[in-house]
């Protein structure tokens, strides 16, 4: 173990989930509260789109930065202007997001794995946290200092803004700026985090925290901290047990994730 | 002073008009049968739903609404956390604040809640967390409230309670539009009873 982490490539690696931990960990109550489970999925995948058109368009396939941050705020945010203007369920709206995304995405990677091994692609399908560079490590961190400020400042008002709408009205709450600042932190850190979970697995690190943390906790205080601990226990476990398995970090961080779940929901369950 | 002037206000198809005028210290009811458009009218006070009119809120006033029944939250927000977060912007997450404590306290000592504090707001009683969200308006400046139906599903010593607390709530300046459907539970503490579609005494 000692040597694994006298391992360059492991420290980065373990940094980075130590950025990714806080980030998605304090996301993730408000991800519960928002309900924005199903619209978290669908922003993953429109990531991994995103990584297809950079590659399209020229971007290094390990950081196709400006398509995927271009491409999913559009999806995120053009999903939230649809919603507020729609009459049909938010879920509705989601599924065609996610079946636009999934096809247009196929459509691309399909023309990109002729240029490229299908391998490479994993990395952003599933993380690779073990290739993690310098400049990950700088996207990570100015995010979760954007994430971090951002919350400081509006976290209350976003989580009163859930609780009710004619309450929130009668409090002045601007919902609309409030619900598209939150969309756009959300996909920040999910483009952020994309290299160490995977587009397609870091849905869970959003989900799966404050789950753990409402089967146990009965206060938000309670739910946050132990969302943030349970994304750090998946993600040092995931970068040590991929390291040993040599297995993509995201899955081993998921599997990592739903023991943590299973095992506090089930003390959850006899308080 | 008047907080709350309205004139002709109208919804189609939803809601007759509506004139009524709610000064500082007064408790104004709206009566009217379901259906008659009196949560409506609550909608177009807080700018939810469009309207023909003239409505006129100060817009510093302070507002606040006591609905009949909230959906539980997705998180277990508690009684301390959600009075502590009406006040300041310091994240749940870092617990409150030494200088927010006090006003909490006091804001749940008001209405005889101090032992529910601790408590997720998804798991009081709809007296309760009426009583609760009443605790959040009357720790502020006086402004205007909103009573939603709030006498529903409340027995005899929850409504003295919620009673109490009003009475506290006008002689504090606040202005109270009570609507209900039933005229018998606003007549003892309200100023004026407006029906919709016309004018009580």
């Amino acid at each position: 173990m000692t040597e694994l982490l006298a391992l360059p490539f492991v420290q980065r690696a373990l940094l980075a989930v130590a950025l990714a931990a806080p980030l998605l960990g304090l996301l993730s109550p408000l991800v519960l509260a928002r309900r924005l489970a199903f619209f978290s999925a669908a922003l993953g995948q429109a990531v991994l789109t995103g990584v297809a058109l950079g590659v399209l368009l020229g971007e290094p396939i390990d950081a196709p930065w400006a398509s995927v941050l271009g491409f999913s705020l559009t999806c995120g945010v053009g999903l939230v202007f649809v919603r507020r203007r729609s009459q049909l369920p938010p879920d509705t709206l989601v599924g065609v997001l996610l079946a636009v995304t999934l096809g247009l995405g196929v459509l691309l990677l399909t023309v990109v794995t002729k240029r490229f091994n299908v391998h490479q692609l994993e990395a952003a399908m599933f993380g690779s946290v073990l290739t993690t560079t310098t400049a990950d490590l700088v996207v990570l961190a100015v995010t979760l200092a954007l994430v971090v400020a951002g919350l400081l400042r509006f976290h209350n008002a976003l989580l009163l803004d859930t609780i009710d709408a004619r309450l929130s009205a009668s409090r002045r709450l601007p919902s609309a700026h409030l619900e598209y600042g939150f969309v756009v932190l959300l996909t920040l850190a999910i483009v952020a985090s994309v290299k160490v979970m995977g587009a397609l697995m870091v849905e869970a690190m959003l989900l799966v925290p404050a789950a753990a943390g409402r089967s146990i906790a009965r206060s938000v205080l309670g739910v946050t901290w132990v969302s943030v601990g349970v994304a750090a226990f998946g993600g040092v476990g995931g970068v040590l047990l991929s390291t040993r398995l040599n297995a993509p970090s995201g899955a081993a961080i998921v599997l990592l994730l739903a023991v943590a779940f299973g095992v506090l929901a089930l003390v959850g369950s006899r308080r | 002073m008047t907080l709350l002037q309205a004139t002709a206000v109208t919804v189609r198809g939803r809601l007759a008009p509506v004139s009524l005028e709610l000064s500082a210290g007064a408790l104004v009811a709206l009566v009217g049968p379901n259906g008659a458009g009196k949560s409506t009218f609550l909608d177009c006070v807080l700018g939810l739903v469009p309207f023909e009119g003239t409505l006129t809120l100060a817009p510093t006033t302070p507002l606040a609404l006591v609905p009949q029944r909230l959906e539980a939250p997705a998180l277990p927000v508690t009684v301390n956390e959600f009075l502590a977060a009406s006040r300041t912007s310091r994240p749940s997450w870092l617990g409150t604040s030494r200088a927010v404590q006090p006003h909490v306290t006091a804001a749940l000592d008001r209405v005889g809640l101090a032992a529910l504090k601790a408590r997720p707001l998804g798991t009081l009683s709809g007296g309760e967390l009426r009583r609760v969200l009443l605790a959040d308006a009357l720790s502020g400046p006086p402004g205007v409230l909103l009573l939603d139906e709030p006498e529903a599903g409340l027995d005899a010593a929850a409504l003295s309670s919620f009673h109490e607390a009003l009475t506290t709530a006008t002689r504090a300046g606040h202005g109270v539009l009570w609507v209900s459907h039933d005229v018998d539970a606003v007549q003892r503490l309200a100023t004026h009873v407006h029906r919709l579609g016309g004018s009580g005494p």
